[in-house]
């Protein structure tokens, strides 16, 4: 399958690569086993607005705010949550 | 007997509400991983026992760590107990995630809620009615800082303790089953039933309550399934349902969040506050407003005019003469905080490391300059003057040689750890105070990214930082970090950071050989710290101590006041294990370096000076000295001198300075056309050589007595190869100087290779990774 690179690829927004200080609404986690559960617990579930407060220096680990509280997640969970 | 459990998330106060209950002294913190099993209690209420146990935090029944894994397996297993269920006002949401879980569980619960004050403090009421009537579980205020209302919980968790026990061998059955669908409507969005029927059998067997079993096979709950031991149609049945997981939760915490919205409101939307009750105090906020000294904009405030009429007036927001906005209420309605204003000075990009390294600087001066070192060298002086003089005086005219153990061995050994303990006390107050705000927590997330790729996580930052500082108690302060693994690497690395205890002999030695220059110095704390990350990273590689899959996702704690109290209390905690472990230890070597200083096999007792036996005697520490010399010789320092203030230093490396003074200082240690290499090179030794004993024992203390002898060999090997690589690099380069520079050029070129080659296999894996996404 030959795709041009050029062409407009679709490609999925995380939290990984979201903005400081927007909102978002989650889609779905699209992860692993423990992660996925985890991220759930803690109140990542679809629908859920979440704002991006903050994210480390030099990338890595990034601080958002949900449901009145703050929880930092590493680059590598980030990565996983899929958003609107 | 009666037995109560306490379960709810890490750091709500359980433990503050368990001390008060049981008035005990457990210990408290603002970190994770502080209760780590569960602690019982009995007490007396009226004619009854009653059993209290404290729980480790828990965020849900799926668990994630070991300690977690107590708290659940206790949930499930004690049967008959009843639950105060501990939540914080301020993270409700959260924190009712376990209680639903609580009570799909059907444990008959009381939910207790925390930290209203602080909720107060926003601007909110909140209404713990709400809770009761959603859940159909009594809701009780409490104020574990006050002591009020305690008993009232007590009572109560007691009553639901007993109807558990009337209900008797009912617990597990069908109707318990469809009891608490109804009393969790949520629970009729999932297919539940469906579950029910395909593990009916199973669950009976394995004496779990139905209603819970489902839910959590819906979840795809490993624990569960593996108690269930489902065959595998049943398995394909189930598989055939569906993926519920992410509609579990959702599910939860729809139901959840319309539990928060209805009861936690602000004071404008909730209407006209009622007046509060007589003999109310702040913290007991069920629906009205305590008073405030300034209450926060939109509540009203009585006063009375100039013609004494009494108006509300209502406290401007920010923007003068402007009345709170429609759209300023809804923000703060909002479930999605802003970041504090500290947080957003301490989080910048750009200012956040320079504050950190600030504040790391400030803590250094304050601990081991300005006061600290006055206190540690006033300390000193007066162990000297009235411990030391007065008893080897005495001693010593009766007999020497006790005089000697006594006076030079066991007060000097131990008075000069001693003389650390206000240091190590400063280090740990601000240890404290730094942990208790939350502020750790911020600078482990700043830094999290670096460390996770060498194996350890932002918490550790902490840990190597204080061992610049003083390694034994940096090492005691490793206890905070959560992963076994991660500590022991901690641990193992920190000696590598130079303590402050060994500048003194980079100084005299720099200050002779290199003209003073500051450069060599700071070359030597970089080298340390390149080690240290070397070896984290190549400890990561290892089966043994890699660590185990961290949490990705950390919760950041507010902002909080240090409390006095709980500083206070770690504070003596942690110096008494200090003086305690690590006194005893060494105790015990200096008594022996001592007698090995002191005696020889030959002459029976000899005065020697103090620990190195002066000029080399006869001792049989110089004995041992000379003869180990001959392993130094490639390393540029093959003396006996040498080998005899190296061993010194084994007790605290300040004795080697002294050492080298008393047996002819500098230039006797180092001869020959390259003094100035000889010295650089054990200048290598002593930066990465065995920490004092008193790093040891608390290496011992923290991770075990092996990794203590692993942590010797390992420093001493490391020195060994660094003094090695630093003297014959150094020659070479000096003899040969065409030769090292050829070779550095070809290192060069290898690693420009290298790198490009990584550049290209990278660029070509995100390319692959672009398509991967997209599909």
């Amino acid at each position: 399958m030959t795709v041009s690179f050029a062409e407009n690829v679709n490609f999925r927004l995380t939290l990984a690569s979201a903005q400081k200080g927007k909102s978002y609404k989650i889609k779905e986690i699209k992860g692993g086993m423990r992660l996925h559960r985890r991220l759930l617990d803690m109140g990542l579930t679809a629908g859920t607005s979440v704002y991006v407060a903050a994210r480390a220096v030099g990338g890595g680990a990034v601080l958002v705010s949900l449901r009145g509280v703050f929880i930092a997640l590493r680059d590598t969970a980030a990565s996983v949550v899929v958003l609107y | 007997m009666i037995d109560i459990l306490l379960a709810g998330s890490p750091n709500v106060g359980k433990t503050s509400l368990f001390n008060k209950m049981t008035k005990s002294f457990a210990h408290t913190g603002n970190w994770q991983g502080v209760t780590v099993d569960k602690l019982s209690k009995s007490v007396r209420l009226g004619e009854m026992k009653v059993r209290i146990t404290d729980l480790p935090g828990l965020y849900s029944m799926t668990v994630y760590s070991p300690e977690e894994a107590v708290s659940r397996d206790q949930l499930i297993m004690q049967d008959g107990a009843a639950v105060i269920n501990v939540c914080d006002a301020s993270n409700l949401a959260r924190n009712l995630y376990l209680t639903l879980q609580l009570l799909e569980l059907g444990k008959n619960v009381v939910i207790t809620v925390n930290m209203v004050d602080e909720l107060s403090k926003k601007g909110k009421v909140f209404e713990g009615k709400r809770i009761e009537d959603a859940l159909k579980t009594p809701v009780i205020s409490v104020s574990a800082k006050y002591g009020r209302g305690i008993d009232e919980l007590l009572k109560a968790a007691v009553k639901a303790a007993e109807e558990n026990v009337a209900a008797g061998e009912k617990k597990y059955g069908g109707e318990q089953g469809l009891s608490t669908i109804e009393k969790l409507p949520y629970l009729k969005k999932l297919p539940v039933l469906e579950v029910w029927q395909i593990i009916k059998n199973n669950v009976a067997k394995a004496d779990l309550p139905l209603a819970y079993a489902a839910v959590k096979v819906l979840e795809n709950d490993e624990y569960i399934l593996e108690r269930l031991k489902l065959d595998i149609r049943q398995k394909r049945r189930i598989a055939a349902l569906g993926d519920w997981q992410d509609r579990v939760a959702s599910a939860r915490y729809a139901f959840i969040d319309k539990i928060v919205k209805e009861s936690i409101k602000d004071y404008d939307t909730f209407g006209m506050p009622q007046k509060c009750p007589k003999g109310h105090k702040s913290g007991d906020t069920f629906g009205c407003v305590p008073p405030f000294k300034t209450p926060p904009p939109g509540v009203p405030i009585k006063s009375k005019d100039f013609m004494g009429r009494e108006r509300l007036t209502f406290r401007k927001s920010k923007q003068k003469g402007t009345p709170l906005e429609d759209s300023a209420i809804k923000k703060r309605n909002t479930q999605q905080p802003k970041l504090s204003r500290i947080d957003k000075v301490l989080l910048n990009k750009y200012l956040a490391l320079p504050i950190f390294f600030l504040i790391m600087l400030l803590i250094f001066t304050i601990t081991f300059y300005v006061p600290g070192r006055w206190l540690s060298n006033g300390l000193g002086f007066l162990i000297d003057k009235f411990v030391y003089a007065p008893v080897t005086t005495l001693l010593k005219s009766t007999s020497p040689w006790v005089g000697g153990l006594v006076g030079d061995g066991i007060i000097k050994g131990v008075g000069g750890v001693l003389v650390f303990l206000p240091q190590v006390t400063l280090l740990f107050l601000f240890l404290s105070i730094l942990e208790d705000s939350g502020y750790i927590s911020r600078v482990a997330f700043m830094t999290d990214s670096g460390f996770h790729k060498i194996g350890l996580s932002g918490r550790a930052a902490f840990t190597l930082l204080m061992g610049f500082g003083c390694s034994a108690a940096a090492v005691l302060s490793a206890r905070a970090l959560e992963d076994a693994n991660m500590r022991k690497k901690t641990v193992l690395i920190t000696p590598f950071m130079s303590c402050s205890a060994r500048l003194p002999v980079y100084l005299l030695i720099v200050a002779r050989f290199f003209g003073g220059n500051p450069l060599v110095v700071f070359a030597l704390y970089i080298f340390g710290a390149a080690v240290a990350i070397l070896f984290a990273a190549i400890f990561e590689r290892t089966k043994r101590l890699k660590s185990a899959d961290a949490p990705f996702v950390m919760e950041m704690p507010p902002y909080r006041l240090p409390s006095a109290k709980r500083a206070a209390r770690l504070i003596l905690h942690n110096t008494k294990s200090f003086l305690v472990r690590i006194g005893t230890m060494v105790l015990a070597f200096s008594v022996i370096i001592w007698i090995l200083s002191n005696f020889s096999l030959a002459n029976g007792f000899i005065t020697g000076e103090g620990g190195a036996g002066g000029m080399l005697d006869n001792s049989v520490l110089s004995a041992v000295a000379r003869f180990i010399a001959p392993i130094f010789k490639p390393l540029g320092f093959g003396s006996g001198e040498a080998a005899a203030a190296l061993l010194s230093g084994l007790a605290a490396k300040e004795i080697i300075l002294s050492s080298i003074e008393a047996l002819g200082g500098v230039d006797v240690l180092f001869t020959g056309a390259y003094a100035w290499l000889c010295a650089l090179s054990f200048l290598v030794f002593v930066l990465l050589y065995v920490p004092c004993f008193a790093t040891l024992a608390a290496i011992g203390k923290e991770i075990g007595f092996g990794w203590a002898v692993f942590s010797f060999v390992l420093q001493t090997g490391v020195a060994y190869v660094g003094s090695l690589f630093t003297y014959t690099l150094g020659l070479l380069f000096v003899k040969h100087r065409i030769l090292v520079f050829a070779a550095l050029g070809v290192a060069f070129f290898i690693v420009v290779v290298v790198l490009l080659n990584r550049r290209i296999l990278n660029r070509r894996k995100r390319i692959t990774k672009a398509f991967e996404n997209a599909k």
